[in-house]
């Protein structure tokens, strides 16, 4: 407007001194400058309007100033606007070329008078903004992309007034804390935190020392769940210096926590680790001392073993003489035995012998209770007779009655005889109880002679064992003589045997005592060990999370 | 057995002895004679007993039934062992049957069955007295003849009036021993013994 006012004056003055000097300046002017009488036609037109326009001079001078642009209603009011109020100034109008291309211009005009103040037209100066338009658009979209860069930012951004009010956020924290972003605008930034007060010290701290470095926070979801946050803030400033506000990012440590937690865990397993480690080792070290002892133990044991092996071969060497002995007297039983079958077999013959004349004696008893039989049948005979004889010396003694006197002797006679028929039968009876006796007795005599028939056949079956198991000891005396034998070959054997084992025990001795050596170094390896693990127990100690 | 050997020596003179006494047969040796002769002498040598004074009977004694009775011995012809008989039937049971007795035939009666007595059945030494008159024979059943004997009419009791029916009509009487007197006489004239065949 300086500018324009000088510029005016300038002409004035130069329009006053040198008219065609003027007039060459305006042609030069790049601006397109025109002038306009009051009824909005165009008077004089420059170069430069001619070439915004692409309408030559002649035609533009007498037309229409409203008819070149794209609102005439708008440029007709600009015009008027000047002639009312004097000038105007930046009065945005675009341009329309013949081609049809726009060309957006701000006008600055004013009302030129005469050198009596009669208002004569307006004198209108274009600049072409369209680069500068441009230069705005460009910002703009700078802007936006600035604007685009801040929404797209995964940090949860934010702006917050000195009275602690938030006045912008972008996506990120629309969702971190669960309210959209009208809500947010305007409200209390620490209002969001688990801690609000903190979060006031916070930006606080921010607004006295200009900046804060990952100041910790939590931010609680409208869901409840918390994000562990670090705040990046920094004061912004407008140009004269005056506080407009606090720009504050926050960094989403929740991961970082849960892997330092991790770490923290893996920290604490090898620690763990490095104390079994070390309790190991420390058994292993108590272990190899003790297997140190053990060592020296076997060694001495080994020692005693030789002399226990030389006692064994001296106990060899005996058994080897005893078993001979043994299987000499196992020849002689094997005779003996011999011996005793053949006795056998002649005590078998001896008492089949007995079997014989006892069944001999059986068959005599037999006959001989035949014999009382027949004895017994006779004395049936007498006993009959001496009934008849009884009889009849009652018929005599019945005949002598009948005889009277004469017959008194013959009486007598009869009863004598009577006499002897009874005597007679008393003495049958006799005999047949002595033929009873006798027959009892031959029973018994048989039953006996069975008994001793069935004893001996006992016998014979007796002896018969009694030879087959002597046949049996005679065969395992042999066997035993054949084992004898071969103990003593076995214990021959077994002296040599010894011998082997008393040279292999000598080996062994040599191997324990290397084996002691072996122990004590590895000993040694396990305190080597146990001072790593010890070294490793305190490295840990120190790495801390 | 070892210890109870067998004194074969004894049993061989035992034997020996036996058959030294079997060879002798049986003849008493001098010890025994004496022993016989003495006692012989000492029967002998005892006064024959007195014959009783006054009337006495003489008697068949035999046994029937364990009881002793006594027949007249001049009713008895013979006694006779009952050897086989042949049973009579259609008779009465007193009936025994016939038997022969050296051609005659002579029926035999069972007194204890004819006198209802307890039966004692037909023992091995059965005899048979065979009692006659001039009339009549028949025989009667004994287990064993006793033998002949005299006996003093005084000593003769009646019969028991306990015993009376049958029985008490055929007996004659009895003595203390006791032995039972059979009436003969009534016997062989009694018409119940006598079977009629007709009747």
């Amino acid at each position: 407007m300086n500018w324009f006012g000088d510029r005016r004056r300038k002409l004035e003055e130069e329009l006053r001194k040198a008219s065609s000097y003027t007039r060459s300046l305006i042609e030069a002017s790049l601006d397109p400058l025109v002038t306009i009488s009051p009824e909005g036609k165009i008077t004089d037109v420059n170069e430069a309007t001619v070439k915004v326009t692409g309408v030559g001079r002649e035609e533009l001078i007498g037309a229409d100033f409203s008819n070149y642009f794209t609102e005439p209603g708008r440029a007709r009011e600009g015009y008027q606007q000047v002639f009312q109020q004097g000038s105007v100034t930046d009065y945005p109008l675009t341009i329309r070329h013949s081609s049809g291309k726009l060309t957006s211009v701000l006008y600055n005009a004013s009302v030129y008078k005469d050198v009596a103040g009669k208002v004569l037209g307006v004198f209108a100066a274009a600049r072409d903004i369209t680069e500068r338009k441009q230069m705005e658009e460009e910002l703009r979209a700078a802007s936006l992309y600035t604007r685009s860069l801040i929404e797209a930012s995964l940090d949860p951004l934010v702006t917050i007034s000195p009275e602690g009010k938030i006045t912008d956020v972008n996506k990120a924290t629309e969702l971190v804390t669960g309210f959209d972003r009208e809500r947010l605008i305007g409200s209390d930034f620490s209002d969001y935190f688990t801690e609000p007060e903190k979060a006031r010290q916070g930006y606080q701290k921010v607004i006295s020392d200009g900046f804060v470095r990952d100041y910790p926070l939590t931010i609680r979801h409208t869901s409840g769940r918390l994000t562990y946050v670090l705040y990046n803030a920094a004061l912004y400033t407008s140009e004269s210096g005056k506080i407009q506000g606090v720009f504050a990012a926050a960094r989403d440590i929740t991961e970082q926590r849960q892997a330092e937690e991790n770490l923290r865990a893996v920290n604490r397993e090898v620690q763990e680790a490095g104390n079994v480690l070390a309790s190991s080792v420390g058994e292993i070290l108590m272990m190899t001392t003790q297997l140190a002892t053990v060592s020296t133990e076997t060694a001495a044991s080994v020692n005693e073993t030789i002399s226990t092996v030389e006692e064994v071969k001296q106990t060899a060497k005996l058994s080897s003489q005893k078993s001979r002995s043994v299987s000499e007297t196992a020849q002689q039983a094997v005779t003996v035995a011999q011996q005793g079958n053949i006795a056998v077999n002649a005590t078998v013959e001896g008492i089949n012998h007995i079997k014989a004349l006892m069944e001999s004696v059986g068959e005599s008893i037999v006959r001989l209770s035949e014999q009382t039989l027949a004895i017994g049948e006779i004395i049936t005979a007498v006993s009959d007779l001496a009934q008849q004889s009884n009889l009849l010396a009652v018929n005599a003694a019945i005949e002598a009655s009948k005889a009277g006197e004469h017959g008194k002797g013959f009486a007598v006679v009869a009863q004598e005889i009577k006499s002897l028929a009874d005597q007679s039968k008393h003495a049958t009876e006799q005999v047949r109880a002595i033929l009873g006796d006798i027959q009892k007795a031959t029973g018994a005599s048989v039953l006996a002679a069975e008994q001793v028939s069935k004893a001996v056949d006992a016998g014979v079956m007796q002896a018969a064992e009694s030879g087959e198991s002597i046949k049996k000891l005679a065969g395992n005396i042999a066997e035993s003589a054949q084992a004898a034998l071969q103990i003593a070959a076995s214990s021959q054997q077994q002296l040599v045997g010894m011998d082997q084992i008393a040279l292999a025990m000598d080996n062994i001795k040599v191997a324990a005592q290397q084996n002691v050596e072996g122990t004590k170094q590895a000993e040694k390896a396990a305190q080597n060990l146990n001072e790593l693990g010890l070294k490793l127990k305190e490295m840990i100690g120190k790495y801390k999370v | 057995m070892s210890d109870k050997s067998i004194d074969w020596d004894r049993i061989h003179r035992r034997v020996a002895g036996t058959g030294a006494a079997i060879e002798k047969g049986f003849t008493p040796g001098p010890e025994e004679v004496q022993k016989i002769l003495k006692a012989r002498a000492g029967e002998l040598s005892r006064e024959p007993r007195r014959e009783e004074a006054g009337e006495h009977i003489e008697l068949v004694e035999f046994m029937l039934a364990k009881q002793r009775y006594g027949i007249e011995s001049r009713y008895v012809g013979e006694v006779y062992p009952l050897k086989d008989y042949t049973p009579l039937p259609c008779t009465p049971p007193f009936v025994l049957g016939l038997i022969n007795v050296r051609g005659r035939i002579i029926s035999v009666v069972d007194i204890g069955k004819f006198f209802d007595m307890p039966e004692k059945g037909i023992g091995e030494l059965s005899n048979v007295l065979i009692i006659r008159d001039d009339k009549m024979e028949f025989g009667i059943l004994a287990d064993s003849i006793i033998g002949v004997r005299k006996i003093a009419v005084e000593r003769i009791q009646p019969s028991l009036p306990t015993l009376g029916g049958i029985r008490g009509e055929f007996l004659q009487g009895i003595t203390n021993e006791p032995l039972a007197i059979l009436d003969a006489g009534k016997l062989l004239s009694n018409g119940n013994i006598i079977v009629h065949e007709e009747a």
